[in-house]
């Protein structure tokens, strides 16, 4: 069952307002990669930021996101709709850059740095408040998720040649 | 012991979810994905919004439930429903499938025992209609995702 906002407050409006950029951007950008890989990338990078928020946020209490140690419907916009286009975003320009070797290291760092300055950003508006945790950790997370995410893209995209050259 | 226990588990049917010949391995990848997701919503809706399950606060033992939850299950139902596609007849394909609701109970129950969750308004019906509905969820989410792959 969602719950609904405590308060609905300047944590509320900035959730809607990061959405909106978000949406029209996978609207209107071009399509660099297969259906098939988009939606496992989607999924790849929902499942992996409610597990990490289910475990640090919720369960050890490391930080208070959105008012509430519990769920509610904008935690789920930001876990399931927010992350999941953010990692879009990463693997896109990754896809469409064609980066390689030294590239690409350097472009997973400067996306750990960019969701770090996103994350200070929401924590100016309450979206999150640290209790045990800081900005470092944060980033530490951010750069393992993106590692974790590039070898995944690379596998999934090597499944998928495998598949169409077999059919 | 338990966290070694779930990891074997999870590795051996990780293996297993990879051998079926019905299922391409990108669509083995997708659906355990996929699984993780539902399960991590059912678990922060019914278990963390409504209190009917406890995770426990021994951190091997809440280590365990991770892996339980993100991995073995979906690993265990990706099997299940490789499975249930290898099948010919749609009746046995119901059979199966209400077989494996059972199963993912006693699964259930298992992770209970083993001191990973705890129930707090337990109602096995309620748990088998559960079961069902996320195994029916996932065959209409593999249905989709493999006229994805066609589509191409």
């Amino acid at each position: 069952m969602f719950l609904l906002p405590i308060h609905f407050d300047e944590n509320e409006w900035f959730v809607i307002i990061a959405l909106f950029p978000l949406i029209l951007g996978i609207i209107f950008c071009r399509k660099v990669l297969p259906s098939a890989i988009t939606v496992a990338v989607i999924l790849y990078f929902a499942s992996i930021g409610k597990w990490t928020d289910y475990i640090i946020g919720i369960k050890l209490q490391r930080y208070l996101a959105l008012d509430t140690f519990k769920q509610d419907l904008f935690d789920w916009l930001c876990l399931g709709v927010a992350y999941p286009l953010f990692g879009y975003f990463f693997v896109y320009f990754l896809v469409k850059w064609k980066l390689k070797g030294f590239y690409t290291t350097l472009y997973i760092v400067l996306w750990a740095f960019t969701l770090v300055f996103l994350e200070w950003v929401a924590s100016i508006f309450n979206v999150f408040v640290y209790i045990r945790w800081n900005l470092m950790y944060s980033f530490l997370v951010y750069l393992s998720v993106l590692i974790v995410a590039f070898y995944y893209l690379k596998l999934i995209q090597r499944y998928y040649k495998h598949l169409v050259k077999n059919s | 012991m338990l966290l070694s226990v779930t990891l074997s588990l999870t590795i051996l049917f990780i293996i297993l979810a990879f051998r079926t010949k019905s299922l391409h391995k990108i669509e083995v990848i997708t659906l355990i994905v996929f699984i993780s997701n539902l399960l991590n919503e059912a678990f922060s809706m019914g278990g963390l919004n409504l209190g009917q399950i406890k995770t426990s606060d021994n951190m091997g033992s809440f280590l365990s439930f991770i892996i339980w939850c993100a991995a073995l299950i979906p690993a265990i139902m990706t099997w299940m429903i490789g499975m249930t596609l290898s099948l010919h007849t749609f009746l046995w394909k119901s059979v199966t499938i209400i077989l494996a609701s059972f199963v993912l109970v006693v699964v259930e129950f298992a992770a209970e025992w083993g001191g990973m969750i705890e129930h707090h308004q337990l109602s096995i019906p309620g748990l088998l209609i559960f079961w069902f509905l996320v195994l029916l969820a996932v065959l209409i989410f593999q249905r989709f995702y493999s006229k994805l792959l066609k589509g191409v």
